[in-house]
């Protein structure tokens, strides 16, 4: 975590880490488009059988498995991304480092619960031969855990936008549009957490808020997070001259 | 670590509650401790309505139900269920102010770093099959009615045997505590 001691040596091979994310979204990306219940997001007020015919529809069977074995290979990509942010964060003219403390602790909860919603995607789409009601309750699980489950991504947004606020300094690590963004992103995230209430309408798992506004969050999150990071990156490899690799 | 150099200068605290407010904001150096000590205090007010009043999760139901009584469980307690845990989905990782706020007093001690980030990482990962784990189960249990009632047992029994076994995180910062003392403790970096 200590970069002030070499501070040439600590940014060494950040280059590697930023641009590979890039390469790493067009799997996600890829993988997104190949999963049937994506490109029009499955009802969840389908029938314990339509869920199972969804699974052993032999055109949807193969893009099930790989589209969710690749997010399961690239999914924890992210991670690398969300470290350079913490180690921003670090450089940020706060009192203490708590706040990229509360950011560190985020950092791993989002890939590891989307993780789970491909394992629970995963077991439904193995044995589609099993009891219709035990392939819905998979379905429900993976639906449920993958649409509601923001709040590592609502908390580390909200943590950023306050280190943000708190960097009172001439040149502060980023600038203040990157605190109302990711406030922005918070509140788009949040409605997707209630979606288990409902079975239709914009709160539904296949609604307007909790997949296409959730989503689109995230994917302008990093999208343009990665550009903001980017930007300090360059910016401070500029200034620390050309030792760094 | 840089500090502001707006807080060596700082005026004098005002007197009324709001500008004292605006004061605190722009100039006290202690400002992300207390925001992450506040933000302990209003999620674990949140946590103890939603488990212990919202969703009757606590303290836990019986493990020796038999199926009818855990299906009538889940039935009574359905829209709690929902609502509440909605709120932790939304809410629940704020509960890593309170694990940043232990890591910066462990880092302060004088022991190895390496207490302060096991800590940190632990109940980080902790909050995952401890807390949303749990949550996750019983929701997709209460959003169902009428699910089987084998399926609605096996998710009462994963909601409940997921919530255990998260504590060990604090062996972590038990063993920190009783370090030779330097006498000037380490900066936290």
């Amino acid at each position: 975590m200590l970069t002030v001691d070499r501070p040439r040596e600590s940014v060494n091979g950040e280059l590697l880490l930023l641009w590979a994310l890039p390469v790493v979204a067009v799997f996600w990306f890829l993988s997104f488009l190949a999963f049937p219940g994506f490109v029009q997001p499955m009802s969840p007020a389908l029938s314990a059988d339509q869920v199972a015919a969804f699974y052993r529809d032999p055109d949807n069977l193969p893009r099930i498995r790989y589209s969710m074995i690749v997010f399961n290979w690239f999914g924890v990509a992210l991670i690398p991304v969300l470290a350079m942010i913490a180690m921003q964060m670090r450089r940020m003219a706060h009192h203490t480092p708590i706040l990229s403390y509360c950011f560190i602790g985020c950092i791993a909860g989002g890939p590891t619960l989307f993780c789970m919603a491909d394992l629970y995607w995963l077991l439904a789409a193995f044995r589609p031969e099993r009891d219709p009601a035990l392939i819905q309750m998979f379905n429900d699980m993976a639906w449920v855990t993958f649409t509601s489950q923001v709040p590592f991504l609502v908390a580390q947004s909200i943590f950023l936008a306050f280190g943000v606020y708190l960097d009172r300094q001439a040149k502060p690590v980023f600038p203040r549009w990157v605190g109302h963004f990711n406030l922005l992103i918070a509140a788009a995230l949040v409605p997707a957490a209630f979606t288990a209430m409902y079975q239709d309408g914009p709160l539904a798992w296949n609604g307007l808020l909790s997949f296409w506004a959730k989503n689109i969050a995230i994917g302008l999150w990093i999208v343009v997070m990665t550009a903001a990071l980017a930007q300090v990156v360059h910016r401070q490899r500029g200034e620390l001259g050309g030792a760094a690799r | 670590m840089n500090v502001a150099a707006t807080t060596l200068e700082a005026p004098p605290a005002p007197a009324s509650r709001l500008s004292r407010i605006a004061w605190n904001w722009r100039h006290n150096p202690k400002l992300e401790l207390w925001l992450a000590w506040y933000t302990i205090v209003i999620f674990f007010n949140i946590f103890g309505i939603v488990f212990f009043i919202m969703t009757r999760t606590q303290p836990p139901p019986k493990p020796w139900w038999g199926l009818p009584r855990i299906v009538q469980w889940f039935a009574d307690n359905r829209h709690g269920l929902l609502l509440g845990f909605g709120i932790m989905f939304a809410v629940g990782a704020f509960v890593t102010a309170s694990t940043a706020l232990i890591t910066y007093s462990i880092r302060r001690m004088s022991v190895s770093p390496a207490f302060a980030y096991s800590y940190l990482i632990i109940y980080s990962l902790a909050a995952v099959p401890g807390m949303l784990l749990t949550c996750i189960a019983l929701v997709v249990g209460a959003m169902r009615p009428d699910r089987d009632p084998k399926l609605l047992g096996f998710l009462y029994d994963m909601g409940f045997l997921s919530f255990s076994g998260t504590m060990c995180g604090s062996a972590i910062s038990t063993s920190a505590t009783p370090g030779p003392r330097s006498s000037s403790p380490p900066a936290a970096s």
